[in-house]
This record gives C-alpha cells, sequence and structure tokens, in this order.
C-alpha cells in the first residue's frame, strides 16, 4: 500500500505530485520515518505499565501492551521513499511518497534497476565514443 | 545540523514524541491517573475525613454541662400532694425554664446539623488537597514518565503532602463555602 502514486517509465518517475527524470545521481531512499517516535511511544508506555502494575486495573494493562506493540508495529511498517539526487541533495529535487515499507522496497527496487540500465546505457556510450 | 547525519528513523520526530510524551505525563496521565490512585492506595479519602471531622469538633467549643432540671417531679417528689398549688404559683418561672430547655435542645440540634455538613463538606476539601498536589506538574511528568524510576520529594512523603494541602487557605476555603 502506498499514499498517492509512483509510476517508473523510461528514466522517469511520475508521482502524484512531481515528474522525476532519474540519472546515474539519483539515490531512492526509503526511510522509517516514524520507528523513533514509535519507540518512544512503546517503551514509554511500557516503562510506565511494569512501573504502575500495582495501581492499574487488567484493562488498562492488556490497552497498554495493545497500544505499545501497535506502535511498534506501525514504526516499522510506515515509511517514506525519496528520491534523492547527489548532487542535489537536500533541495527541492527531492520527491516522497509515504505507504507500506515493504511497497516501498518493492517501488525502490524497480527505480534502482532503472538506474543501473541507465549507467549500462551511458558506459555502453562512452565506451563507443572512445572507440 | 548534527541530525542531517544521522539515521532517518533517529531524526524524525523523535524530540517532538519525548516532549510530547513528557507532556501528557505531565498534565494529562499524572494528575488524572497517577496520582489519584497513589493518594487512593494510602486510603487518603477515609483518612483525611477523619482528620477533618476531628478538626472540625476541636474547632467547636466544648459545651458545659448543664444538668436539665425537671422542676415539677422535684416538686412532687419533695411536697407529694401539697405540690400543685406551689407549681400554680411557679408557673410563670416554669414558663422561662422550659423555654430555655427548648432553645438549648435546638441549639445542640443546629450544632450536630453544622457538624453532619461539614463531614460531608470533607470530601470536596480531600479532592481539592489531590488536586492541588496535581498542579506540581514537573514532579508529575517525572514521576509518570519514567514509571517511578525517578522519585521527586512529592511522592517520597506523599502522606505529608497531601496534609499539607489540605490545611492550605486555598482547601480550607473549599470547606468554608460548602459547609455553610
Amino acid at each position: 500500500m502506498m499514499l498517492g502514486t509512483c509510476d517508473v517509465k523510461n528514466d522517469i518517475v511520475i508521482t502524484h505530485r512531481t515528474t522525476y527524470v532519474l540519472s546515474k545521481d539519483t539515490r531512492p531512499d526509503v526511510q522509517r520515518l516514524f520507528f523513533g517516535p514509535s519507540l518512544v511511544v512503546s517503551s514509554g508506555l511500557t516503562l510506565f505499565g511494569f512501573g504502575f502494575a500495582d495501581i492499574l486495573y487488567t484493562h488498562e494493562m492488556g490497552l497498554i501492551a495493545i497500544i505499545a506493540t501497535a506502535s511498534v508495529f506501525c514504526g516499522l511498517q510506515v515509511a517514506r521513499l525519496v528520491i534523492l539526487d547527489k548532487v542535489t541533495r537536500g533541495t527541492e529535487q527531492e520527491t516522497a511518497n509515504y505507504g507500506l515499507h515493504s511497497t516501498l522496497q518493492a517501488k525502490r527496487g524497480e527505480i534502482n534497476h532503472e538506474i543501473e540500465r541507465i549507467k549500462n546505457t551511458s558506459s555502453a556510450h562512452h565506451a563507443g565514443d572512445a572507440s | 545540523m548534527i541530525l542531517d547525519n544521522s539515521p532517518s528513523w533517529l531524526s524524525g520526530g523523535l524530540a517532538v514524541s519525548i516532549i510530547g510524551y513528557g507532556l501528557l505525563s505531565a498534565f494529562v496521565i499524572g494528575p488524572t491517573v497517577v496520582l489519584p490512585r497513589e493518594a487512593e492506595k494510602l486510603n487518603w479519602s477515609e483518612q483525611c475525613k477523619r482528620m477533618v471531622v476531628a478538626e472540625v469538633r476541636q474547632s467547636q467549643s466544648q459545651e458545659e454541662f448543664v444538668p436539665q432540671i425537671d422542676y415539677r417531679d422535684m416538686a412532687r417528689s419533695w411536697f407529694g400532694r401539697d405540690a400543685e398549688p406551689l407549681l400554680q404559683l411557679m408557673q410563670p418561672l416554669g414558663q422561662i425554664m422550659d423555654q430555655a430547655n427548648a432553645q438549648k435542645e435546638r441549639a445542640k440540634r443546629l450544632n450536630e446539623e453544622r457538624l453532619q455538613r461539614k463531614a460531608q463538606a470533607a470530601g470536596s476539601r480531600c479532592d481539592c488537597a489531590v488536586t492541588m498536589l496535581g498542579e506540581q506538574r514537573i514532579a508529575l511528568g517525572l514521576y509518570s514518565g519514567t514509571g517511578r524510576l525517578v522519585t521527586p520529594p512529592l511522592f517520597k512523603n506523599l502522606a505529608s503532602e497531601l496534609q499539607t494541602s489540605l490545611r492550605s487557605p486555598r482547601c480550607a476555603d473549599v470547606q468554608s463555602n460548602d459547609g455553610r
């Protein structure tokens, strides 16, 4: 699952927001953006649950355990696909899509595959020019 | 920026989530869950009501014990049948004594009712003591946020802190307003 669209077609990545021309300097990156906050939430809740076990009701402890587990699970599952350009990193050339980590990793693979193809084509051109 | 070179999961909303967790502990979980339950664990409400009632009783002046004298019985036991003319003669004085006895009874009943009202209002005064401690946000945030790993002095001496806030002018006002 992914929010928005991200299609890879012949050197071009078309997302719901922007169209991006791939080059050999392009680097797709999948980041688990919410993993840190989810760890804070789950560790905080776990600490709270164990620390105050004597004054909490059983159903409250169950709820805390569910939220803590769900938090880590969501933190691991939700990710962001960023298409960075090694040359212009940190500028508006970046584009991002949010979605499930597995879906975005597959999309990253597609983009990497396309970048490899571009690299191979350009090195073939260079070899052709040299000869 | 330092976070630019750190892993993405570290840079995200980590600081925001830590601050959020701290604020949640200090302003929501601490005052609404942790503090009232810690107080209840000390059996605060019962202990507090007993204290307030004892305080009210102590603050009232001790009534002098004045035995009620029934002059009619006394006259009859002393003078037998001859008491009746004497009682007729003493009737105006007897009425005054009856009125004084009735007034004394009424004052005693009113005083008892006032005492009961104050005892009932003790609940809100006890709640006031807990609410007042709930305003110590930093101590609450540290205590509930760390799951008792950090125990501020407020929670080390919770019973005495509750008693102190019970006696504070703010909580004393709660009782005098409610108990009127």
